[in-house]
């Protein structure tokens, strides 16, 4: 009788404690494997089979060779998760040769809504290069100066960079021909 | 009785990571909010549907891009996608029921924007060509891996004059049976 019931136990626990493990490595981004570039993470990445079932939950985003490279941050260059209350800067290099769309959302793929309409810079806008030929696109909830987008009532944060060049496919950029995030200002009580 | 304990708790452990493994492994397999799945149920046949940028029904869309979609599944047999493409980057694409994009055409595949392509399984399309006439120019293959996709139309529209050409071009073009004679002009 007693064998029998530390079975079931046994059984009932170790089902739960495997499920359990699945569901938390696939939706903790901090163990999110996926090939990494600086802040960002190359998303349709099937390299592994923890990949693979990530890549199949989030079903979108994803490019294919012949298009290009789909990239994702959602944490800042200091390793902080984007906080959708907090203002960033994302500045740095952009491919010249290529097609891009910087795109702001949530974790879950929903596009930021507010009033200027303004969801995604590309390639074919016209920007304020600094010296260096970088872009400075800020993001917050409040609008700013400059080149700007507003996160209005986003619950999470991910910038999704899409670079459409089948070069990029096999050649993935450097890191340093990449924007960074960096985290400007935050309200107080915001995670650091 | 410690014994039993230790005997107990790594039972439990390798039972865990058996699930463990498994569960992960069947993930791709077993997504039941698959969008795309979806979509191509949900989605009208004999006709190319203009997805919102919002839209819910596929996450992670590029809002820089007018997209629409048109499935092909048993119902609809093989899908022949004609018409004339901006001169701007686009891709039309055929899409698994998993959301693996199987086959992919970019706007460097097409002459001066004229699109002509047979989404399908390979034994429709390979009935298609075989039946086609010789003296007329052949359309681009594209071949499902099963039974049912999606073909997903993309035209890079960054501002809004390029998306209302890029709408008026997708509401120009057709997509087909294959197999059901051409629309009267």
């Amino acid at each position: 009788m007693l064998s029998t019931l530390r079975f079931i136990i046994v059984v009932i626990a170790g089902s739960l404690l495997g499920l359990a493990s699945a569901w938390w490595v696939l939706n903790d981004p901090r163990l999110d494997i996926s090939p990494r570039l600086g802040v960002w993470s190359v998303a349709g990445s099937e390299a592994n089979p923890y990949a693979a079932a990530r890549l199949a939950r989030s079903t979108a985003g994803r490019l294919t060779p012949s298009q290009g490279i789909a990239l994702i941050a959602e944490r800042d260059g200091d390793g902080a998760r984007l906080n959708p209350a907090c203002t960033y800067l994302i500045e740095g290099p952009m491919p010249v040769d290529a097609v891009w769309t910087l795109t702001i959302g949530n974790e879950r793929g929903r596009l930021t809504v507010n009033p200027a309409g303004r969801v995604a810079f590309t390639s074919a806008d016209s920007f304020r290069y600094d010296p260096g030929n970088r872009v400075q696109i800020g993001v917050g909830p409040e609008m700013g100066t400059g080149d700007f987008i507003v996160t209005g009532g986003l619950d999470s944060l991910r910038v999704t960079l899409r670079l459409y060049s089948p070069t990029f496919a096999s050649h993935p950029p450097d890191p340093a021909e990449l924007p960074t995030i960096t985290r400007r200002t935050c309200p107080a009580g915001a995670p650091a | 009785m410690i014994d039993r304990f230790i005997r107990s708790l790594v039972a439990l452990l390798l039972l865990a990571g058996v699930v463990h493994i498994v569960a992960i492994l069947l993930v791709p397999f077993n997504v039941p909010f698959n969008a795309y799945a979806q979509l191509i149920a949900d989605s009208p046949s004999a006709r190319l549907t203009l997805l919102n940028r919002t839209s819910l029904a596929l996450p992670d869309l590029d809002p820089s891009f007018v997209t629409a979609v048109c499935p092909v599944t048993p119902e609809t047999g093989p899908q022949l996608i004609t018409g004339m493409l901006p001169d701007r980057l686009w891709f039309v694409s055929l899409i698994g029921p998993n959301g693996d994009v199987v086959t992919a055409l970019r706007s460097d595949a097409a002459e001066n924007g004229k699109l002509s392509a047979l989404a399908g399984t390979p034994a429709d399309v390979d009935t298609y060509l075989s039946a086609h006439k010789l003296d007329a120019p052949l359309p681009v293959p594209l071949s499902l891996m099963g039974d049912r996709g999606l073909v997903e139309i993309k035209i890079f529209a960054p501002n809004e004059g390029d998306r209302l050409a890029a709408t008026a071009a997708i509401e120009a073009m057709t997509c087909l049976s294959a197999m059901a004679p051409p629309p009267a002009k």
